[in-house]
């Protein structure tokens, strides 16, 4: 076959192939394997944090090519505190959230490296991994901290539901269309509240409706395609509450629904932040949700965190040209009509074969000769803030 | 996990911004390569393609004997009977061998003249082997091809006109599907028989009207994924912006809705295949397909349901015919499969 | 519901009656005449037949002896006057009414088509739900070729291999009839008679119809398994076991249950080709000695009644449904 301009060569595929199924081989492997739990037991950099993300890579192995979805991801989830990822989409930000509960759908998909460290509060175990109960048969707890990317894939249930509890983009098909709301909600507390009967779950249950705005009455034992989207979101909410998780994570829980209806949700999460003794982890596209929900703010572009810092620094002083574009590219109200809305000149770049440089480089106004060189490190301009961008190279502001 | 994954196609020039330096598959190429990813797809090509090659060039090669020739070479066939008479109170026994010269050489087992031996007739197998594959494999195709052609056209039809025309095609299909297939097959060669008997028609049109009568009862299936795909289709935003700019009927169904039917067609095309050669099988074994002195492959079987003998001791005679039916079905079935999994965008692995 | 129910029924007839005239017509294209076959029959038996006792049989037939296109419709309308009457008239070549032949033979067949059901059912389910929860690995290769060759094998193919091997060469088995001349008279005895006839054709049935319900089911499951429901009940912190035969599998047994109810009636049509060659006296065999010897009244009751059986089905099928999938109301 000619070489076309654009497209690979036979030859290329083949190698991709090769290399792919040699990598998800391994990978597989890893995830499958057993382990005893001394392997994937870790500490904590800052204690004050419940996750920490550290470096992490979540590729894709394509037919086209490797797609670095995550590529060197890190920031931290503080106690009680509620962090907003955004990005445009495709920039890896659900991805990492799925990462963080290992949803990530395999073969194709694989956390290649990195660190997820988590402060669980989990059963204490024996040498057999069976939970240690104390005098009155009550098991014991106690803090661990694990490191989710080296977990086996069977110890997961660990840490999924019980620690962490994830609300999807899609409320109108997350829900199993054959059980009713009232099955779906019960099974959360029957799992993860020991001994727990069927009247603690319905109890249990009809609480969370409650706390979601929800008459339990009406919905309890109704079938998830009787709601609406609102509605199914919020059981989704009440779902995730349902076990007191330690951390929640809203991916885009508001995309899928109509502008009312996200405000709604919107405010019932708010309302939750204040309710739960937990933290969230917010995934939108959506600045304005970002600047009401969020304590601190991850900025992501191709796969990579650009900028991260407390709300007030991202909005009021956003370093990394990206940051400041998409500020710019929010409409307000006191625009006046003269002015256009700005854009980000260019397209999402494709994450496979991505270069060394920045990757924003051919996007970015403020470009300059240092950014065809390597790609910049983060670079601390105030105690929280970080910016991975060359214009700041040699500010670094220390503590 | 501290190896480090290297990019294996080389990234594209420099100057290319980043959303366009990604090299992608040509569709031709992820096509192929979907196709060929599974093992069963390039067995069933090679099925296939040898079973193509076995009965059209194979009577070229193997030209000892024709498709209706008998080998008179001759055959001896011994009987031995014993007759018991009583004379003058002694009972004697008689062992007596009759030897008949047959002129027909039949049933004779494979050897350096007759590879599979030959069949009840005297027909070597192997030769009618090659000449009933012909026949097979040509109902079948010719049959899918009228009966995609057929379900295209009133399918497309109903579904882009729909409205009256769409209500009676429908109806017709949902009685046609009722039908139940082979006892009106079995229904319609009876009938072909008497004809050849009243003398209406020659016994060599029978695989011709046998064609016609297997499209008749299968376009339903055809017409029926067309229409339902041309109805998806024509309520989607691409068929919207072909009206808006004005374009006609013609270039609307055959340039814009044809081709995302085809997927779909093709695959059910080479499914049929492998249900088209069973049916013509089906009906040959039953006696009522093709007839002597043509044979197919169902026919070379039908002769166990008379004669238990071959079944039993002759499994040349029979089962090479069954082994190529099978293989061609099969053969059908997996290139029909690796095309759904290759032309389906949703089952990317 | 019920008005749902009253016009899918509704919608039936008149399905039926296009089958009925399809069906009735193509018969009588049919030149075998039975009449003459008989006149023939009781010649050469020495009686002599006159020209009117013929005529009187083409009458008590209802076949006029060169009938037109008018005629055939006459026949039609009076078939189906006598249908209305529950009259499926005389079979030619027993006397014996269709509907009660019908009656008698189906038993063999439902005996047969009901054991090889439950265990397609009971063997596909299993082998197409792991096959799809370990996609592309050994085990779903192995499901997906005995699927293909399931679908790929031609039953009078297999079903003589099966006779040849089981029941001639190694003699385990009678090689066809349902029962044995020297049977006990025993209730058990009689019992496993019956089942040692029958393995043979249950088996041929059971390993040609299990590929396509493996299919379904493989696929079904696929579908399911890559739902967002079930990465939320993963996300829950259920373990794959449970998020498998829970979660996933209620909604693959909707449309296999479907399909079950779909089966239902189609238990009593009988298999033609595995009936011939095992040469049991199900109905399938009794329409293929029907059909080839021209017995016009047994081939309209017969494919009538197949026609009825599919439309029940279908009708089955979609009330069916309407049950297991909390999903779909029947207006």
């Amino acid at each position: 076959m000619s070489e076309k301009k654009g497209y690979l060569t036979n030859r290329e595929i083949r190698a991709i192939a090769k290399a792919n199924a040699k990598q998800i081989k391994r990978l597989e492997a890893y995830k499958n394997r057993k382990a005893e739990e001394s392997e994937f037991l870790t500490q904590m950099k800052d204690d004050s944090n419940i996750l920490e993300i550290e470096d992490l890579h979540t590729y894709f192995f394509t037919e086209q090519g490797v797609v670095k979805a995550v590529n060197g991801v890190s920031y931290d989830v503080p106690k009680n505190k509620v962090v907003g990822v955004v990005g445009e989409s495709g920039c890896g930000k659900s991805v990492t959230s799925m990462s963080v509960m290992r949803l990530i759908q395999g073969p194709a998909g694989q956390i290649v490296e990195g660190a997820m460290r988590f402060k669980a509060y989990d059963y204490q175990r024996d040498a057999k991994g069976n939970p240690v109960c104390d005098g009155d048969g009550k098991p014991v707890m106690e803090e661990k901290i694990y490191d989710i990317a080296k977990m086996p894939i069977n110890e997961i249930h660990r840490i999924r539901g019980k620690q962490v509890a994830m609300i999807f983009q899609e409320p109108m098909t997350s829900l199993n269309p054959v059980f009713t709301i009232g099955e779906q909600l019960d099974e959360v507390t029957l799992l993860h509240v020991p001994n727990a009967t069927k009247q603690m779950a319905k109890e249990k249950s009809e609480e969370m409706l409650r706390l979601v705005g929800i008459i339990p009455e009406n919905v309890y034992s109704s079938f998830p395609h009787e709601l609406s989207g609102g509605m199914r979101q919020r059981v989704m909410i009440a779902m995730a509450l349902a076990a007191e998780p330690r951390l929640i994570i809203a991916d885009e829980p508001t995309t899928a629904l109509d502008v009312t209806i996200q405000a709604q949700i919107l405010d019932l999460l708010q309302d939750i932040k204040t309710k739960i003794d937990g933290s969230i982890l917010l995934i939108t596209h959506d600045l304005g949700v970002i600047a009401e929900m969020a304590d601190y703010v991850v900025v992501m572009y191709a796969g990579k965190v650009i900028e991260k810092g407390t709300v007030l620094e991202i909005f009021q002083d956003p370093k990394h040209p990206y940051t400041i574009g998409l500020q710019k590219s929010k409409p307000t109200m006191t625009l006046d009509d003269s002015t256009e809305l700005y854009n980000i000149p260019g397209n999402v770049p494709n994450p496979v074969n991505m270069p060394q440089h920045c990757y924003f480089k051919e996007r970015c106004a403020k470009c300059t000769a240092k950014c065809s060189g390597q790609y910049p490190g983060m670079v601390q301009v105030s105690p929280t803030h970080f910016v991975a961008c060359h214009l700041y190279d040699g500010e670094e502001k220390h503590g | 996990m501290e190896e480090k994954i290297q990019v294996q196609a080389q990234p594209a020039a420099e100057d290319t911004p980043l959303d366009k330096n990604v090299r992608m598959m040509s569709p031709t190429q992820m096509l192929l390569r979907r196709f060929f990813r599974s093992k069963l797809s390039i067995l069933g090509l090679v099925m296939v393609i040898g079973l193509f090659v076995f009965s059209f060039l194979g009577p070229v090669v193997y030209t000892r004997w024709g498709e209706t020739e008998l080998d008179k070479s001759g055959k001896t066939k011994y009987a031995l009977s014993t007759t018991e008479y009583t004379v003058d109170g002694v009972t004697y026994t008689l062992h007596q061998t009759t030897e008949t010269v047959l002129v027909d050489n039949f049933l004779s087992a494979p050897s350096a003249e007759h590879p599979l031996g030959t069949d009840d007739q005297g027909y070597d197998v192997l030769a009618r082997l090659m000449y009933g594959g012909r026949t097979s494999l040509l109902v079948s195709f010719m049959t899918v091809f009228l009966l995609t052609i057929f379900g295209v056209i009133i399918g497309g039809l109903a579904g882009f006109f729909g409205g009256w025309i769409d209500n009676i095609v429908m109806r017709v299909c949902d009685v046609l599907i009722c039908l139940p297939g082979i006892p009106i097959l079995l229904i319609l060669s009876t009938a072909m028989d008497g004809w050849v008997d009243l003398g209406m028609m020659e016994e060599s049109w029978r695989i011709y009207l046998l064609m016609a009568f297997l499209t008749l009862i299968s376009w339903p299936g055809t017409a029926r994924l067309v229409r339902g795909q041309i109805l998806s289709l024509r309520e989607q935003e691409f068929m919207v912006a072909a009206e808006a700019m004005g374009y006609s009927t013609f270039r609307k169904v055959f340039k814009h809705l044809v081709p995302n039917v085809m997927p779909q067609l093709i695959v059910q095309m080479s499914l049929s295949l492998g249900s088209m050669i069973l049916y013509e099988a089906t009906l040959s074994y039953l006696n009522m397909g093709i007839k002597a002195p043509y044979t197919a492959w169902g026919s070379m079987i039908q002769i166990i349901t008379t004669n238990s003998d071959i079944l039993q001791n002759h499994l040349y005679v029979w089962v090479p015919a069954g082994v190529c039916i099978v293989i061609a079905v099969l053969g059908f079935n997996f290139v029909g499969d690796g095309l759904r999994d290759a032309l389906d965008p949703k089952g990317r692995r | 519901m019920l008005k749902y129910i009253l016009k899918r029924i509704g919608y039936a007839i008149l399905v039926l009656i296009g089958v009925s005239l399809i069906i009735y017509f193509l018969t009588r294209l049919m030149p075998v005449d039975y009449v003459k076959n008989k006149v023939v029959a009781m010649q050469t038996s020495g009686s002599t037949v006159d020209q009117s006792t013929v005529e009187a049989m083409y009458q008590a037939y209802g076949l006029s002896a060169d009938a037109g296109a008018k005629e055939i419709f006459l026949g039609y309308l009076s078939w189906l006057g006598d249908l209305v009457r529950f009259d499926l008239g005389e079979s030619f070549i027993d006397m014996e009414p269709v509907a009660s032949k019908i009656y008698h033979h189906m038993g063999t067949s439902f005996a047969v088509a009901l054991i090889a059901t439950i265990f397609e059912f009971m063997i596909a389910i299993p082998l197409g739900i792991t096959a799809a929860t370990h996609q592309y690995s050994l085990r779903d290769y192995v499901v997906t070729v005995l699927v293909m060759i399931g679908i790929s094998l031609p039953s009078f193919f297999f079903g003589n291999i099966l006779k040849n091997w089981l029941a001639l060469e190694l003699g385990w088995f009678p090689s066809s009839g349902l029962v044995d001349a020297t049977r006990d008279s025993g209730f058990f005895a009689q019992i496993l008679d019956y089942a040692h006839h029958l393995f043979i054709p249950v088996l041929t049935v059971v390993i040609l119809s299990i590929g396509a319900r493996m299919r379904m089911t493989r696929t079904n499951m696929l579908e399911v398994m890559n739902s967002d429901y079930i990465r939320t009940a993963r996300a829950k912190g259920l373990k794959e076991k449970v998020v498998i035969n829970k979660h996933a599998f209620r909604n693959t047994m909707i449309p296999l249950v479907t399909s079950m109810a779909g089966l239902l009636p189609s238990l009593f049509s009988g298999a033609i080709i595995t009936e011939q060659v095992f040469n049991l006296p199900g109905i399938g065999n009794v329409a293929l000695d029907a059909m080839t010897r021209g017995d016009i009244p047994f081939i309209m009751g017969y494919n009538m009644f197949l026609a009825l059986l599919s439309v029940l089905g279908i009708l089955m099928a979609d009330l069916m449904y309407g049950i297991v999938d909390p999903r779909v109301k029947l207006e």
